[in-house]
């Protein structure tokens, strides 16, 4: 069952930019494996709630996205974007469900992402989050954030009328607090940032640690699922995206180390290294060359 | 000059040590407040060792460091590279015989920490912050050698005569980068690597910042008692007011893109547009702003 309403228009982070307004691609264009040129077609549109599994559903609007779980003892909901956006995902599930938000988990630290989740603690829900994320919530404090009540340091799972939600921590890759989350039966990944499908890396990729986010990657590619949830962009993708992203992040790695130990100069690495397979991808014209920029600087400084 | 001196001093095999560095050139000039122009003469690779004040040296390669000399031996900062290790080790042995028996890292970033294997060779004990260590174990380098001392907050090490304070700050350019200073009259002297670098913009992205720390960072430099800044690149030493530029610019900016952002700019269109141009006569400005001001939009969009 796929339900669309157009509530309101969203604004779209700048890394989204390059990404063009289209009509939401049915599931089973989505579920294709890479190159699937279906990923583009999202962008500035409404809000939609699309069911991916008993139980399991997705809300977004294109800029960001979420996933939740109705149980028969209320509902486990996921990243709460923002103030307008928690209000319009109160009313989205509301129309599926009367069951009360009993938790609202947490992905990472990134604002864009974590905010707005008032309106679900004052209905009583408890927020979860991994213990790392913390530390950034209180050096950078958020009036729009609500501070988890319960943290875990390694993997947790969250047991909810006879439902489950597994996080799952791999450390360090876009930040150091990510989860991926595992909803029962498994078969489908919620993985925010980690791989936007069929898209370049946005962004100045601060917080983005290469050669973990490729071991991450890895260690996704050898799990046993179907399919994912990205945290912005369309509502599921088959798991080749992951290796698909991975592919790209090893390419861009090594076409940058070589020409770093060829001698070439910064800014001639910065205007000539380019990854000719995979300009097919999303925004490749707009970000190749900060994506570049910020390899030069990890092989450089190791950062 | 100071070229064809060190090349007679290389002739000479048999003089013995001594070869002074040379005293710092325009120093005057370099200690006059911001704005100044005088910190944009510098020769990036140009290799020189300068004395900024009794038995404190400045070496430049790559980059920049300072080494304190004392009577029982060399305390030495960040080796920058392999090929500047041993140039390092040449200018050192031209103004002491004595051994280096400390190496202190500023931070993480293999620009200032590689290529320290030619001290740990004579024996030199390496010290760094504890959280470098996790950064060196994440994500190995052979070049770059293992502390054997780490220390949470702030260390002193103590040698001879004379100490070198190490002083941490917590997060803003790395999680582990420490600001130094010496003992006596070289206590108004602070070695402070990346943090500022004077008269400038900052490069692109800012790599590895946080813009809210940085700020809070040079903040806690500026109410500190020193007055001048040794700086991990560029000029040997600048007035310390160039980290209340740096700071002002930082501040500027974010405010620009604040307002940009709560005015409802379409994001696409900030790069292009969100400029402060009582900036605009930094050294890099026009070449780094747009990309700076990408960094405060990921700083306000997503609190990167």
């Amino acid at each position: 069952m796929v339900t669309v309403r157009a509530l309101c228009v969203a604004a779209v982070l700048a890394l989204f930019s390059g990404a063009v307004a289209a009509q939401t691609p049915s599931l089973e264009e989505l579920k294709k494996p890479a190159p699937n040129p279906a990923w583009n077609k999202f962008g500035v549109r409404g809000y939609e709630t699309v069911e991916l599994a008993p139980g399991l559903y997705t809300f977004g609007n294109g800029g960001a996205r979420n996933i939740f779980l109705v149980t028969s003892d209320g509902v486990i909901a996921t990243d709460p974007v923002s103030p307008a956006f928690a209000k319009e995902m109160r009313a989205a599930i509301r129309k599926v469900t009367n069951q009360p938000v009993k938790y609202v988990v947490y992905s990472h630290q990134h604002w864009d992402h974590v905010l707005g989740g008032k309106i679900f603690k004052d209905e009583g829900a408890v927020f979860i989050s991994h213990e790392k994320c913390v530390e950034h919530f209180k050096d950078l404090p958020n009036a729009d954030l609500v501070m988890p009540d319960f943290t875990f340091s390694n993997n947790y799972r969250l047991t909810l009328g006879g439902r489950t939600l597994d996080m799952l921590y791999f450390g360090k890759n876009h930040g150091d607090c990510l989860v991926v989350m595992r909803p029962d039966p498994g078969r489908i990944f919620f993985m925010p940032d980690l791989v936007t499908a069929g898209g370049l890396v946005g962004g100045t990729m601060n917080d983005y640690s290469l050669h973990n986010m490729v071991r991450t990657l890895k260690e996704l590619e050898a799990m046993d699922f179907d399919y994912l949830v990205g945290g912005h962009g369309v509502p599921l993708a088959h798991k080749s995206a992951v290796n698909e992203r991975r592919r790209y992040l090893e390419a861009l790695m090594a076409a940058v180390k070589e020409a770093l130990d060829q001698g070439k100069s910064f800014d001639e690495i910065h205007k000539s290294v380019r990854l000719k397979e995979f300009d097919y991808m999303r925004n490749y014209k707009e970000f190749i060359e900060r994506n570049v920029y910020r390899t030069r600087v990890y092989w450089e400084m190791g950062w | 000059m100071r070229t064809m001196l060190m090349a007679a001093l290389r002739a000479s095999a048999l003089l013995a040590t001594t070869a002074m560095a040379t005293e710092v050139q325009d120093r005057a000039d370099l200690l006059k407040p911001a704005p100044n122009t005088a910190w944009n003469r510098f020769g990036v690779g140009k290799v020189e060792t300068v004395e900024i004040s009794p038995g404190l040296y400045s070496y430049s390669g790559s980059a920049r460091n300072i080494f304190l000399v004392t009577k029982d031996g060399v305390i030495a900062t960040d080796p920058l590279t392999a090929k500047d290790a041993k140039q390092m080790r040449e200018e050192i042995r031209k103004i002491t015989d004595k051994p280096v028996k400390y190496v202190v890292y500023s931070h993480n970033h293999w620009d200032h920490v590689s290529g320290g294997q030619i001290f740990k060779d004579e024996g030199a004990q390496f010290i760094a912050h504890e959280k470098c260590v996790q950064h060196f174990k994440d994500k190995p380098n052979p070049t770059v050698v293992i502390p054997d001392i780490t220390f949470p907050k702030n260390y002193t090490v103590k040698l001879g005569e004379r100490s070198l304070d190490l002083i941490y700050l917590g997060p803003n350019h790395s999680d582990c980068l420490v600001f130094m200073r010496a003992d006596g009259e070289a206590r108004k002297y602070l070695f402070a690597v990346d943090i500022a670098t004077p008269g400038g913009a900052p490069l692109t992205f800012m790599a590895g910042y946080d813009p809210y720390n940085w700020v809070r960072t040079l903040k806690e430099l500026e109410a500190m008692d020193f007055t001048v800044m040794i700086p991990g690149h560029g000029v040997p030493i600048a007035d310390k007011s160039s980290l209340t530029e740096r700071r002002r610019y930082l501040e500027a900016l974010m405010a620009a893109v604040k307002k940009a952002v709560d005015e409802g700019m379409p994001p696409n269109e900030i790069p292009d547009k969100v400029r402060v141009p009582e900036f605009a006569y930094l050294r890099g400005y026009e070449l780094n702003v747009r990309d700076n001001v990408r960094r405060m939009q990921a700083f306000y969009g997503i609190g990167e």
